[in-house]
């Protein structure tokens, strides 16, 4: 609790709620919907939050401020009662002085990538979580235009945009003085911008308008994984037969 | 030249036997662009969506020009990184000066995308940040001038690999633009998702724009540049300072941070003469008549702190001095604006939700905020009238064009950009 909060047993309507925590009111609706904050007691214009829905949501900011995606945010809260909560933002305290990203930290750490060298001594805490790479929702295959394309599978772009992107300012200097030599783009120039990422896609029907796609190379346990997948799929759509 | 600011009341007098409501209007003026001195010049990365559904309407050759035409603004000081994203993203040009090479082989790469897969939104607009973050880590020349830093994207669907939600989308556009990379963000057609393109771009301090067609695209896209490329002040954040007993409660959608008693609205960077305005609810205490309770405004920009200042009180008195007293007329009319564009903004969430019952409730409610003013003030009477001719739109389901449009409408005036969405100047 902090010096300038209400009496713990005060009322607290979303407007106060948000105020206290630092958030926007759409924020607080946000987290409710998700299911990290619990409804707040009571319905309709007489409703109000409490001084445990207060500290609950301010231990959830806490965390964000530490780069945690919301689904470890959620898994974590998920045993916490009040006290629990209370506990768990008291032993958050404040943030460590000095613990600062650039703006290149935090956006390799959420792409998964290294740090840049001068910077991989600085506190694990201070870089955000890697994003997970969820699988795609919705209508995928409706908003694919085209066949699927046979690619080739090459090393990870990202490093290579890592490499030319650590010499922003040489490959400038470096475009003068092209520039100045020749009109015309000789084929090194062109190594400037790296091709798209290939990789190989594999079609495995299953049924009359079911397919699997996939995109290679897999590891051995993914491949065990699909392996047992297209098993269950031709034994389902051998029963729907 | 500095910044002006101002900072009004619609009522000077404070109920000395019961807590008040009073509205606090600031108002910053940035100055004109210095004359004879080169503009800043600016590292852009123009982040393209080019999932299978850009292939309809036209939207990725269309955009693709505005691309083009784009870069004609820019000159050899200037650098600029592409990047392009379905469900996989490529940097197709990496941040570099726009030199006649650099500028021929982008246009070549942009040539050759095509419309596919899915949309990684959020993978791509990283990928444009970590551009502009690797050459804001590099280290600049003595007497090198500042640079004007955005990542521009443009997107027609929804974020359905990688990041999904709005809020993460916020989170880390906010702490971006912490460490000096401003996101803007463009939703073109009926199916973006329009909260998430909105949260990035206040998060991430830059403007959201609806285009509903793609053939606007181009002059969307270069009136944003020319903002950009405009600034006369960056970073700049309004501070307010209050006796003891005030609350003040914004009405406008500038991101708030509060510490130690004090309230800072972060503005962002402002463009030549732009002009702005920060509304509060200000709740006041009671008080012993002729006593004064005060608020203190000053400017801060990247550099200079207290830029500006200015300071409104309010003096407690009589019931009876408060029901006679005079209100501010301009001060009324900006503040109904605000509200108004308040309960657009909660109506257009309900109706989105699918409870267009609470939706035309919300805009019921403005309408009768606005009865007691209305006689008094013209411009209160035909926002009243706007508010109630909306009760009735937002009363049934809205179609995804008109959620956006009330969106875009709602953030231009709690954001302070004109009907075109550009930055409102002087």
């Amino acid at each position: 609790m902090r010096h300038d909060d209400p009496a713990p047993d005060t009322p607290l309507d979303l407007a106060a709620l948000a105020r206290l925590a630092d958030v926007s009111p759409r924020t607080v609706r946000y987290y409710l919907q998700q299911g990290l904050l619990p409804a707040p007691v009571g319905r309709g214009p007489g409703a109000y939050y409490t001084a445990d829905h207060l500290a609950r949501l301010r231990l959830i900011r806490a965390w964000q401020e530490r780069h945690q995606p919301l689904a470890a945010i959620r898994a974590a809260l998920a045993p916490l009662d009040a006290a629990g909560v209370r506990a768990a933002l008291a032993a958050l305290g404040p943030r460590t002085p000095g613990a600062t990203t650039t703006a290149l930290e935090y956006v390799r750490a959420l792409l998964g990538e290294p740090a840049p060298q001068a910077q991989q001594a600085a506190p694990a805490h201070a870089a955000p979580a890697p994003l997970p790479r969820a699988e795609p929702t919705g209508s995928l295959r409706a908003a694919r235009v085209g066949p699927v394309r046979e690619r080739t599978s090459v090393g990870p772009t990202d490093d290579d945009d890592v490499v030319a992107m650590d010499a922003v300012g040489e490959r400038a200097a470096s475009d003068a003085r092209l520039h100045d030599a020749a009109p015309a783009p000789a084929a090194d120039q062109l190594a400037l911008f790296p091709r798209p990422t290939r990789a190989t896609w594999e079609r495995h029907t299953i049924a009359a308008d079911v397919e699997l796609h996939i995109r290679r190379p897999l590891t051995r346990d993914q491949q065990r994984r699909v392996d047992q997948l297209l098993d269950l799929a031709a034994q389902l759509f051998r029963e729907d037969a | 030249m500095t910044c002006s600011l101002t900072l009004r009341t619609d009522r000077t007098l404070a109920r000395a036997q019961a807590r008040s409501r009073r509205a606090l209007v600031a108002t910053v003026i940035a100055p004109d662009a210095p004359q004879r001195v080169p503009r800043p010049p600016i590292d852009l990365a123009l982040v393209l969506d080019r999932s299978g559904s850009m292939a309809g309407d036209d939207k990725l050759p269309l955009a693709k020009e505005a691309i083009r035409r784009a870069l004609l603004q820019l000159d050899a000081g200037d650098r600029v990184a592409l990047v392009v994203f379905d469900d996989d993203v490529a940097l197709l040009a990496p941040l570099a000066e726009l030199t006649p090479l650099h500028r021929a082989l982008m246009l070549g790469a942009l040539d050759g995308v095509e419309a596919r897969g899915s949309t990684d939104l959020g993978g791509g607009w990283l990928r444009g940040c970590e551009q502009l973050a690797a050459a804001l880590a590099a280290p600049r020349a003595a007497g090198a001038p500042a640079r004007t830093v955005r990542c521009i994207v443009l997107t027609d669907g929804q974020a359905n690999v990688g990041i999904r939600d709005a809020a993460t989308f916020a989170q880390h556009a906010e702490a971006l633009r912490g460490r000096g990379i401003v996101t803007s963000a463009f939703g073109v057609g009926d199916d973006f998702d329009e909260l998430l393109l909105r949260d990035l771009a206040r998060a991430g301090g830059g403007s959201f724009h609806f285009i509903p067609g793609a053939h606007a695209i181009a002059g969307v896209l270069t009136a944003e540049l020319e903002d950009a490329l405009a600034i006369v002040r960056r970073e700049a954040v309004l501070e307010l300072v209050v006796d003891p007993g005030i609350e003040l409660a914004p009405l406008g959608a500038f991101p708030i941070r509060r510490r130690e008693g004090r309230l800072f609205v972060e503005l962002g960077d402002l463009a030549a003469r732009q002009e702005l305005e920060c509304v509060f609810e200000a709740t006041l205490p009671h008080g012993t008549e002729g006593d004064e309770v005060l608020v203190r405004a000053s400017l801060h920009t990247a550099g200079t702190r207290d830029e500006a200042g200015a300071s409104v009180r309010w003096r407690f008195d009589s019931h009876a001095a408060n029901d006679a007293q005079p209100r501010d007329p301009a001060v009324d009319a900006i503040t109904a604006r605000f509200t108004l564009a308040r309960a657009r903004e909660e109506a257009a969430r309900l109706n989105r939700e699918g409870n267009a019952a609470a939706a035309a409730a919300a805009m019921r409610s403005a309408v009768h905020a606005f009865d007691p003013l209305a006689k008094a003030n013209a411009e209160v009477a035909l926002l009243r009238e706007l508010a109630a001719a909306e009760m009735t739109e937002v009363s049934a389901p809205m179609s995804p064009a008109q959620l956006k449009r009330m969106v875009h409408d709602v953030d231009k005036t709690t954001r302070a950009r004109d009907e075109a969405g550009r930055v409102r100047r002087r």
